[in-house]
């Protein structure tokens, strides 16, 4: 695989991580790669389906450390695109990326990750293109900081993380009764996605 | 993937090119295949541009080599090969007439990627001169 390639692959399995972790932790989130990283896939690295004010809550804990919102019984469909870059997003990139929402209208919300800043014609076509479109844009810090709200967790370990994170019983539609066999027990399981809003 | 090619139109300062001016014209996704090719011939080149036209060039972005049109021409010859084992492949997959839509569908999804690369490696836009100049940007 060519360097430029590996690097995708990388970025991309990166940030389905963290979107498969924040799924350990919350309710009703699946994450969903739809093509290798090898095949053409029009600007959708991978997919995730959760509820539709997902996205506000990482932009809170992104800006202030934590969150308080409760997620909604709602579902959208997230287009999330992965840059591993180390150096700014520039304007052609983010261009390009607001570029794709119009080629993936099925889409609800679309997702940037990656790099360390926005450029002043990056920051300036993302306010633009979120006039049009439902896009957010999280670089390396924000994404430090969500990594940091939702840990990685020890396969072993999976079921203690809900109450360990404190996550709200009403927002996970379960009961309190529950949560505290959660660590004894098992994950509750989450619905099936029922569509978009 | 997230590798693309952008077809972007920058507007130049001293020769620069400036961020904050750039227009994108086209943009393709990249193919594992194209994308080694292109760096085992070294025709991957990173230059530095400018944010704006007051700053320093400082930041750096990855292109297809220019200023060298052999490399381009043999960059478009690669690409034309691919497509063309694209389109030998699929007619076997209906010869006899005997249909596999599925491989039909899959085959053409691979020739248009091609195409799309072809048509932006042949820009009419890559001849510009002047104060704008398009380059592709791999990103």
């Amino acid at each position: 695989m060519s360097e430029n390639s590996e690097k995708g692959r990388r970025g991309e399995h990166a940030g389905m991580a963290l979107a498969s972790t924040i799924a350990i932790y919350e309710p009703r989130i699946e994450v969903k790669r739809t093509s290798t990283t090898n095949t053409p896939e029009n600007g959708v690295d991978f997919e995730v389906i959760c509820p539709h004010n997902l996205s506000t809550k990482l932009d809170q804990i992104a800006q202030t450390g934590k969150s308080d919102l409760v997620l909604s019984n709602s579902l959208i469909q997230a287009r999330v695109q992965v840059k591993n870059h180390s150096g700014p997003i520039t304007k052609a990139i983010m261009d390009g990326f607001i570029q794709q929402c119009a080629t993936n209208p099925k889409y609800d919300e679309h997702w940037g990750m990656g790099g360390v800043r926005f450029t002043k014609g990056a920051k300036e076509s993302l306010e633009a293109g979120q006039q049009r479109h439902s896009v957010k844009w999280w670089l390396t810090d924000d994404l430090a900081a969500i990594e940091s709200k939702y840990p990685a967790v020890p396969f072993g370990r999976i079921n203690d993380a809900l109450s360990k994170h404190g996550r709200s019983t009403e927002a996970a539609g379960i009961s309190e009764a529950e949560v505290s066999n959660v660590s004894q027990t098992q994950a509750p399981t989450a619905p099936e996605p029922s569509g978009k809003t | 993937m997230s590798k693309m090619l952008y077809l972007v139109e920058y507007i130049l300062e001293d020769g620069v090119p400036i961020d904050e001016t750039s227009k994108n014209l086209d943009s393709a996704t990249v193919p594992e295949e194209f994308n080694r090719f292109l760096e085992e011939h070294g025709f991957v080149q990173t230059i530095r541009i400018m944010e704006t036209a007051t700053c320093p060039p400082s930041i750096d972005i990855e292109i297809i080599q220019e200023n060298d049109e052999e490399r381009l021409e043999q960059s478009v010859r690669f690409v034309e090969d691919r497509t063309l084992d694209i389109i030998r492949r699929d007619k076997q997959a209906i010869a006899g007439e005997l249909l596999v839509p599925t491989e039909t569908e899959a085959t053409l999804d691979e020739l248009y990627v091609w195409l799309h690369i072809r048509s932006l490696l042949k820009s009419e836009a890559l001849l510009s001169r002047g104060s704008r100049v398009a380059k592709i940007v791999i990103g």
